[in-house]
């Protein structure tokens, strides 16, 4: 039985794992939120979930090879690698989860993975790779359950670690994952 | 023949989410052929995690002895001739960033590559985004 391409989603973390466009980085304490980064400080962690299937459809192909990269922006800047956060690493991911089951959101296990930082600067890799996948193998693959036809995910966390001297402004960029399937 | 024994696919290749214009075709041992517009990849191969240039790596090898394989996509083409003992691979390359309004994976490229005793020896990446064939070989 053939099947057809993946369905790769970013969703969020939590119910009702709503589809993600935006991942915001910024500083909360206690009593204050969205406060900027400071220099030299780590923002708070936003978890997303990368999901192959969410919609259960029928003979789905899994995502295999899934890494993630980050670019300087969407389109024009999809293939570019020139600011700040991106050619100094600021990013940083590490795994936090996985699972697979015929209903979505999927029964959850966790995982404590290894905290990277992503970018093309001297301490990050270019592309990360998740340690382990949907089925819980340390096989970075997102598989649309065992069946083809189930929902899939791996779970991470993500940050942003500033280096100490950066110009007071906002930033942005890009996350991506990219990932092979055969039909 | 080997590719007799080999079932013919049902939906069209766009169907299965292959985009028009891309293909893979295989010239097995005994000389007979198989090519995408009728074969499921899925149906042909297995997966095998493999050293890959110092890393790991996940790839649908082909079930059965192939002496070629050409690739096209998005107006590139690339071949490999197989070697005695070696297995190829090929796939789909998806990209996805997060992004509102394109929360949809988008196909890059297609990569093909050679597999010998766990190890690739050879990938070739036709990327759709550049359009140029990059290729790696030990």
């Amino acid at each position: 039985m053939s099947n057809v391409a993946p369905d790769i989603t970013f969703r969020d973390a939590t119910n009702p794992a709503s589809v993600v466009s935006l991942l915001q980085y910024v500083q909360s304490t206690l009593g204050s939120d969205f406060l900027p980064i400071l220099q030299g400080e780590q923002s708070s962690v936003v978890k997303f979930r990368i999901y192959n299937n969410y919609a259960g459809n029928v003979n789905i192909a899994s995502a295999f090879n899934v890494n993630i990269t980050v670019y300087d922006g969407s389109g024009a800047g999809s293939r570019t690698a020139l600011k700040s956060p991106v050619f100094q690493s600021w990013l940083r991911v590490y795994e936090t989860g996985f699972g697979e089951n015929s209903t979505p959101p999927g029964l959850y296990t966790a995982w404590a993975g290894s905290d990277t930082a992503i970018g093309s600067g001297p301490a990050g890799l270019n592309l990360y790779y998740p340690e382990v996948g949907s089925d819980g193998l340390l096989s970075n693959q997102v598989r649309a359950g065992s069946g083809y036809s189930q929902v899939g995910f791996i779970e991470l966390a993500s940050y942003l670690q500033l280096p100490p001297s950066v110009a007071s402004a906002s930033w942005n960029f890009s996350l991506s994952v990219s990932y092979e399937w055969v039909e | 023949m080997i590719s007799e024994t080999i079932r013919y696919e049902e939906k069209s290749a766009v169907a299965r989410g292959i985009p028009p214009g891309s293909l893979w075709s295989l010239t097995f041992t005994d000389g007979s052929r198989r090519e995408e517009t009728d074969t499921s990849w899925s149906e042909i191969s297995r997966l095998e995690r493999v050293e890959y240039f110092g890393m790991k790596k996940s790839v649908m090898v082909c079930r059965f002895p192939v002496k070629h394989i050409l690739v096209t996509h998005d107006g590139m083409k690339a071949e490999i001739d197989v070697p005695e003992g070696a297995s190829v691979y090929q796939a789909m390359r998806s990209n996805l960033m997060v992004d509102g309004d394109k929360n949809r994976g988008q196909i890059v490229g297609r990569c093909l590559g050679l597999v010998k005793d766990g190890k690739v020896t050879e990938e070739l990446f036709l990327n759709g985004v550049t359009h140029e064939v990059l290729g790696m070989k030990s």
